[in-house]
């Protein structure tokens, strides 16, 4: 039943002195060599891999560099919370332990899944902070084990936490209404998976054009799907959901026609569309603590919806890159001003707005020469964009905080656009 | 975030725990937890929203 298992592209087996990593053809060997301060190895890339994400849309096995450190990463975060004394996770803990015995890629793709990541960062600001959630963070790691126990089909016996009068199991779905809406927790046993009110899926879309095509994971459940604030669910209705994927789906043909590389990229990442009503004042957006998810507000069409995917899963790389290396030691808390944006921002946000527009540029120089019924538009939007990232990186340069990657950074971004000439 | 240089690849400090189960995860001594949580705990801004205003 769970078939969408998968486990990244990259393998790595351990011996007592060295790694080997296997991708594709590719096998390099060496001794495992430690950062000074750790004892534990730290992430090896290779600078060509870096080199190529600063250059636009990445290959699987880029892709998957950044997956294996945002891995990594949420490890030591659930490390972190577990030790962070908050809360008695050990029921919990044995069962995610217990099904990772059976499964490894199960329990992978849900500690991969974005709202995990999400809730792992609000767990450990609320342990250290002292702040009282709306959704009692510690709970939802029984929320993660039990979605675990499902997917690898281990019995487990374990309370998870109702809020809204509905229990959320990551990757999977939610179960609810559970009794009045008063209980906070429910025995896994007592869930309903029937279909109906009883039982929300989540629901995944294939779109596909002749051979390439892109699962989408439509989220529109799970409390920490947002990146702010927690959310009850805003189930879509079955027309708003056909809605959805019928954009999706346009929006996927225009990609693969006409912007192949970034159409393999954001289908490698698997996307995880989360829904944002309209008149939030919010266009999309993406987060540091959430790879691969989106959310995004209604769009008037396909173009425009095709350019924002592009333009967020920019983001979500090069916030998995800055886990590795970082392109800039802002500590002086000096503003910028990005031009397209009214307030000014910090280095770190006109960098990501100089990857994720570059790629902009690039879409709308591609609409244009397919001369489609959108050619003044693309005209606009293509040169509008091409002056504002001219800008920022002539704004950026002149920082003192850039690192020795980020000059490096900047160097190739200049490289794609002098593809344009004027 | 710190790295180093090495023979063309970078050594970041993030640790890789490819390969670690979650049983060994809890008693794992060393892995810099801390690399992460300065970023967690300091990263005020953590929703990119670089569109047109």
């Amino acid at each position: 039943m769970w078939s969408w298992n998968r486990c990244s592209t990259i393998r790595m087996t351990k011996t007592k002195s060295s790694v080997t990593r296997t991708s594709g053809d590719a096998t390099v060997a060496g001794p495992r060599r430690c950062f000074p301060c750790s004892g534990v190895p730290g992430h090896e890339v290779p600078l060509a891999v870096i080199d190529q994400i600063f250059a636009g849309p990445v290959d699987v096995v880029s892709l998957a560099e950044l997956e294996a450190a945002q891995h990594s990463r949420r490890l030591l975060l659930l490390k972190a919370v577990l030790e962070s004394g908050d809360a008695d996770y050990r029921g919990a803990w044995r069962t995610l332990v217990a099904a990772q015995q059976r499964d490894r890629c199960a329990v992978r793709a849900i500690l991969m899944y974005p709202s995990v990541g999400t809730w792992l960062v609000r767990a450990l600001r609320a342990a250290r902070s002292a702040l009282r959630e709306e959704v009692p963070t510690n709970s939802y790691l029984s929320s993660v084990a039990a979605a675990a126990s499902i997917r690898t089909g281990l019995d487990a016996t374990l309370d998870v936490p109702a809020w809204h009068g509905r229990v959320t199991l990551p990757t999977i779905g939610q179960a609810g209404p559970v009794g009045d809406g008063s209980r906070e927790f429910v025995p896994l046993g007592e869930l309903c998976f029937d279909s109906g009110e009883k039982w929300w899926p989540l629901r995944r879309h294939r779109s596909t054009e002749g051979e390439h095509s892109v699962l989408w994971t439509i989220d529109d459940l799970d409390p920490y799907r947002e990146f702010g604030d927690v959310r009850p669910p805003a189930r879509l209705d079955s027309g708003e959901f056909a809605d959805w994927c019928g954009l999706l789906d346009e929006a996927w043909r225009i990609l693969v026609s006409r912007h192949r590389a970034y159409a393999a990229e954001l289908a490698a990442i698997r996307p995880v569309i989360v829904p944002v009503p309209p008149g939030r004042g919010i266009v999309a957006s993406s987060s540091f603590s959430a790879f691969g998810a989106m959310m995004v507000a209604p769009h008037q069409s396909a173009v425009s919806l095709a350019e924002t995917l592009i333009h967020e899963v920019q983001h979500s790389k090069l916030n998995a890159l800055l886990n590795l290396v970082p392109l800039e030691h802002d500590e002086s808390g000096r503003r910028y001003r990005a031009p397209w944006r009214r307030d000014p921002r910090p280095l770190a946000g006109l960098l990501h707005g100089i990857y994720a527009f570059t790629a902009v540029v690039e879409f709308w120089a591609a609409e244009q020469r397919s001369r489609t019924g959108l050619r003044r538009t693309a005209e606009r939007e293509f040169a509008d964009h091409l002056e504002q990232v001219r800008e920022a990186v002539l704004t950026a340069r002149s920082a003192d905080e850039l690192t020795e990657f980020g000059r490096r950074f900047l160097d190739a971004v200049d490289r794609r656009l002098s593809a344009f000439p004027g | 975030m710190k790295f180093r240089m090495s023979n063309g690849r970078v050594v970041s400090d993030l640790p890789d725990l490819t390969g670690v189960s979650l049983a060994e995860l809890p008693a794992l001594d060393g892995p810099r937890v801390d690399v992460v949580l300065e970023q967690v705990l300091d990263h005020s801004d953590d929703q990119n929203q670089e569109q047109r205003d």
